[in-house]
């Protein structure tokens, strides 16, 4: 039964693809799939309890097979750390396909492409094996470049979409050379890509010379291209402007994510690294260095934009440093709040970008100085945006609150100076939200030029309850969303630490 | 294995009864023979598939094995496809004054590929590398009243017969140092035989010379010089049969001499930073000058050349599994290359022209989308963006290459990878982003014909099957290289 949910949850945007190149109607089918999606999604979250169990004997085949190279396996389950991600991303679907109302024509290629970018997030986060994982977030890559250059807004809009794929394909192949690295430490005959199976052959057979340096070092700078660390961050804020609605919501809300759920589920819960004192004194301090640019610089960089879209695209880097000060503490309730802030920052994100796509009809950039006053027209839309300003700062009672309140707690012990940093980044994003939002939607009779804003129909409504009312309920509730990840974390953790410590590779060798 | 189960011999009886029977045909009936040789040759593909005996002939000069086999029906496929083109390109009608050339030379070409493939002997490999080059020559100057095509012709033939003469000379030496013009010869000279021993600097320079020659036919860098004049000025089918034809032949016979326990197999482990350099030079080159490239056909050139560098970091890497995934690539390379060129090939044709150059084919998304999808497939499968073929063939290279420690030339070929990413990505924005150009303004593209539809959705239809299921053809290889 749950495997049924799994696969429909997964697979509906696919037969959605195909549903749309054969003629039907886009966008009643774009709802549709993805409405299929969001519900099987969200009744295997409730049977599940989040995904505590997984799912026993789930349905999986040989994908292929080659000595040398390794064995990948396709199939799909759960756990607490991928559950609460699968329904962001199908959460972010459904509301990403149903504010996208303004997409007139063409509207065929547009659905098409949203649903093939959703789909592969689904069936990333899900994917048992982790070449799966990585082919299924590409899958998002030439879609976006095609949505960005097709439907996007501003004139360099091309430009700006041939870079951000060329960068993040270079992320990309330098995370897949970090993942051949990792395969490489098996030997030839049990050599697979099959997450589960790689934990236990690293627990049971630890890698006796450690797990060499590039391996590690390649890891950290492919993903970090792919979810935005500092100084790989850079085609992040003008990509963001440049997308259409829907794209913005799945990139900055469900597809940065990727990047930090690899690390989790791989490298940083496959080996125990931080047993190792090398890895300890010189990659954390380069991480937590990092980090504190995301949180600040980035912070800083965003007060001083005037655009609204590449401001919002600033703040969901910043909350990327966040989630890598989770992974550095490197204690079971830190990394259950990195799963947490995964799913909470992710929809605050992505309602942001939703609801600042409403401010847009008539100018395509959202220069923030020609929008003052514009959102007093809209007090749905106030309120909306309200909404999802206040769970990007941290209110509590919303979503993100409980991730922010456990990581805080749980990593000042371990990481004190990045945990205060990050604190006064919290600073810093409530400063921006709350200027912009002070500019954009109460400074009413100040309007410079008579803006006209998009009006709430039923879709928006909706979308405006689906993504509020998970923000909400999560923030009231959070034991759903920390229980399982911290049951499967806990498990994942027990099973490395039959390890004995792990070298990592630097130092004299 | 007796001579009548020997597919070559078929190809050249049939390219001569065309030859004769050509002579006798009117000017106004010779069309009717190039519908004739497009059937004949879907007849050999079957038969090649299903009806190829394992064996040596000729004295153990020809070998089929199940590796030559389906190196065969790469070849087969891609004289298909160039046919089929010719057809577009309206090289094989009555109107044309060298129909009967342009039918029966392809024939003579396939046969020279194949047995490039199963010679195990170096005069076969010397009469098949020439038949097949020398025909070129012929085929890519086709369009006599043409410039371009004139002058690829004579730049096609002075690289050519330059290698030739390093081919000839090569192998002389070889013959002069190991006394035999086997394949065996040359593998037990080395593996019975010190570093010291005499005569290893003529047969050091043998090899290179034999390895200069092949690397021109497959277009290395340094040898590559020829390609993107040659690729642009010759008629797109010829074009197709060169990239992916002829390519293939010169790389079958690599695989040949470079495979586990092969001929050269202990010479490259001696010298592996040869074929190295070789393959990360011809990878960086490729993508980068690529990058100033605006016609397609001189884009598909250099497209080639970064690819042929990735399938020779494949073969560089010296294991039991280079030659299946040297395979697995060629034939990802070859489907996404044949793709392409079918559109490219067809579209041109329409045009009046020989070749498109990017403002040509702008805006091609707003008049026919299902062609600007195709291409999509075909251009994100060259530059091995995932789930496509080609990104399985890359990571399976980029795979092998770190196994064996290559750590430089997987930086190179990442590089190499994201550099050819930004031309592709140029032509697909082209197609999807730009006004439409005046070119395509006056074509009429709503209504493809029904065999072209058919032609290019199997094509694409196989590049996407195998993209999502590469067991498929995988265990094939696994299977036949036991």
């Amino acid at each position: 039964m749950e495997q049924v949910l799994l696969w429909l949850a997964i697979v509906a945007p696919f037969i959605g693809f195909v549903l749309i190149l054969a003629g039907v109607h886009p966008r009643w089918t774009a709802i549709a799939v993805t409405f299929v999606a969001f519900t099987s999604g969200a009744f295997l979250y409730a049977t599940t309890g989040g995904g505590i169990e997984i799912i026993a004997d789930a349905w999986k085949v040989k994908w292929l097979e080659l000595p040398l190279v390794g064995r990948v396996d396709f199939g799909f389950n759960i756990d607490g750390v991928s559950m609460p991600l699968l329904l962001l991303s199908v959460a972010v679907s459904f509301a990403a396909v149903l504010v996208s109302s303004n997409v007139k024509d063409r509207n065929a290629e547009f659905y098409s492409l949203i649903l093939l970018i959703s789909g592969g997030a689904s069936a990333a986060f899900t994917s048992i094996d982790l070449i799966g994982m990585y082919v299924f977030h590409e899958l998002a890559l030439i879609p976006t470049f095609l949505l960005i250059s097709r439907f996007g807004y501003g004139a360099g809009r091309a430009s700006v979409a041939t870079r951000m794929a060329v960068f993040l394909m270079l992320g990309s192949l330098l995370a897949l050379v970090g993942i051949v690295g990792l395969l490489q430490m098996m030997p030839e005959q049990v050599r697979t890509s099959n997450l589960q199976e790689m934990r236990q052959f690293f627990s049971s057979t630890p890698p006796v010379e450690g797990v060499p340096s590039w391996v590690f070092s390649v890891l950290i700078i492919g993903f970090g291209v792919l979810f935005g660390l500092f100084p790989f961050h850079s085609w992040a804020p003008a990509a963001y402007a440049a997308c259409p609605a829907a794209v913005a919501m799945l990139h900055a809300g469900v597809l940065k994510n990727f990047g930090i759920f690899v690390l989790l589920v791989g490298p940083f819960t496959m080996f125990p690294i931080f047993g190792n004192d090398e890895f300890v004194r010189f990659m954390v301090p380069i991480l937590g260095a990092l980090a504190a640019c995301n949180m600040l610089l980035l912070g800083l960089a965003a007060l001083r934009q005037d655009r609204l879209d590449v401001t919002i695209g600033y703040i969901s880097l910043m909350h990327m440093g966040y989630l890598v000060l989770g992974l550095l503490a490197d204690d079971v309730f830190t990394l259950s709040s990195v799963v947490m802030l995964m799913f909470s920052h992710g929809l605050a994100t992505a309602a942001l970008f939703a609801w600042i796509s409403y401010l847009r009809p008539t100018s395509s950039t959202l220069w923030i100085n020609d929008l003052t006053g514009a959102g007093c027209k809209s007090p749905e839309l106030m309120f909306a945006f309200g909404l999802a300003m206040m769970a990007s700062i941290g209110l509590p009672g919303l979503a993100p609150f409980a991730g922010e309140i456990l990581l805080f707690l749980n990593a000042f012990e371990k990481r004190t100076l990045l945990t205060l940093t990050a604190m006064v980044g919290l600073i810093v994003s409530a400063v921006i939200l709350l200027r912009i939002y002070r500019k954009v939607f109460q400074l009413k009779g100040l309007a410079t030029h008579d803006q006209k804003v998009y009006s709430f129909g039923l879709c928006e409504r909706f979308t405006a309850i689906l993504l509020g009312g998970l923000l909400i309920m999560f923030g009231i509730f959070p034991k759903w969303l920390s229980e399982p990840a911290f049951e499967t974390i806990l498990a994942l953790k027990e099973q490395t630490a039959d390890i004995k410590v792990v070298r990592l590779g630097y130092g004299t060798e | 294995m007796s001579w009548w189960s020997v597919q070559e011999v078929w190809w050249l009886s049939v390219g001569s009864i065309l030859l004769l029977a050509g002579v006798f045909t009117n000017q106004k009936r010779a069309y009717r023979m190039g519908k004739l040789s497009l059937g004949i040759m879907w007849i050999a593909l079957v038969m090649i598939v299903f009806f190829q005996p394992i064996g040596t002939a000729f004295g153990g000069a020809y070998v089929s094995t199940g590796l030559t086999t389906l190196l065969k029906v790469l070849f087969v496929l891609s004289a298909i496809i160039s046919t089929w083109i010719a057809h577009y390109e309206q090289i094989t009608t009555n109107e044309q004054p060298y129909v009967r050339e342009a039918v029966v030379l392809p024939w003579f070409i396939l046969a020279g590929m194949g047995l490039m493939a199963s010679a195990r002997d170096f005069t076969l490999l010397f009469v098949s590398l020439e038949l097949v080059t020398v025909t070129f020559y012929i085929l890519v100057s086709l369009r006599r009243k043409d410039v371009l095509s004139v002058e690829a012709g004579i730049k096609y033939l002075i690289t050519g017969a330059l290698s030739t003469g390093f081919l000839v000379f090569g192998i002389a030496l070889i013959y002069g140092v190991t006394g035999s013009l086997q394949y065996d010869a040359v593998e037990k000279f080395f593996s019975h035989s010190t570093q010291q021993s005499s005569g290893s600097t003529a047969i050091h320079l043998g090899i290179l010379l034999l390895l200069a020659s092949l690397g021109f036919k497959v277009a290395v860098v340094p040898f590559h010089w020829w390609a993107p004049d040659v690729y642009q000025g010759a008629p797109t089918s010829v074009t197709t049969f060169v990239s992916t034809g002829s390519k293939a032949a010169g790389f079958s016979v690599l695989i040949t001499l470079f495979q586990f326990d092969g001929p050269l197999f202990y010479y490259a482990r001696q010298n592996s930073n040869l074929l190295l350099t070789v393959a990360t030079l011809s990878i960086l080159f490729g993508s980068l000058a690529g990058l100033a490239q605006r016609d397609l056909k001189r884009l598909v050139a250099y497209s080639g050349i970064n690819n042929s560098g990735f399938i020779l970091l494949a073969l560089s890497a010296l294991n039991s599994q280079a030659a299946v995934i040297t395979v697995f690539y060629l034939y990802a390379y070859s489907f996404a290359s044949l793709l392409l060129l079918f559109m490219v090939g067809y579209l041109s044709a329409k045009a009046g022209k020989n070749t498109l150059a990017l403002t040509d084919i702008s805006g091609l998304a707003s008049k026919n989308p299902a062609l600007s999808w195709s291409l999509v497939v075909a251009l994100t499968s060259l530059a091995g963006v995932p789930p496509t073929v080609g990104f399985w063939g890359k990571w399976f290279v980029l795979s092998s290459a770190l196994d064996n420690g290559h750590i430089w030339a997987v930086v190179v070929a990442v590089i190499g990878a994201i550099a050819a990413l930004v031309y592709y990505l140029g032509i697909v924005r082209a197609v999807f982003f730009e006004e439409m150009s005046a070119t395509l303004k006056n074509l009429v593209l709503e209504r493809l014909t029904f065999f072209y539809r058919l032609g290019l959705s199997t094509i694409l239809v196989v590049c996407v099957v195998i993209s999502i299921t590469p067991n498929i053809l995988l265990s094939f290889l696994n299977a036949i290289s036991k």
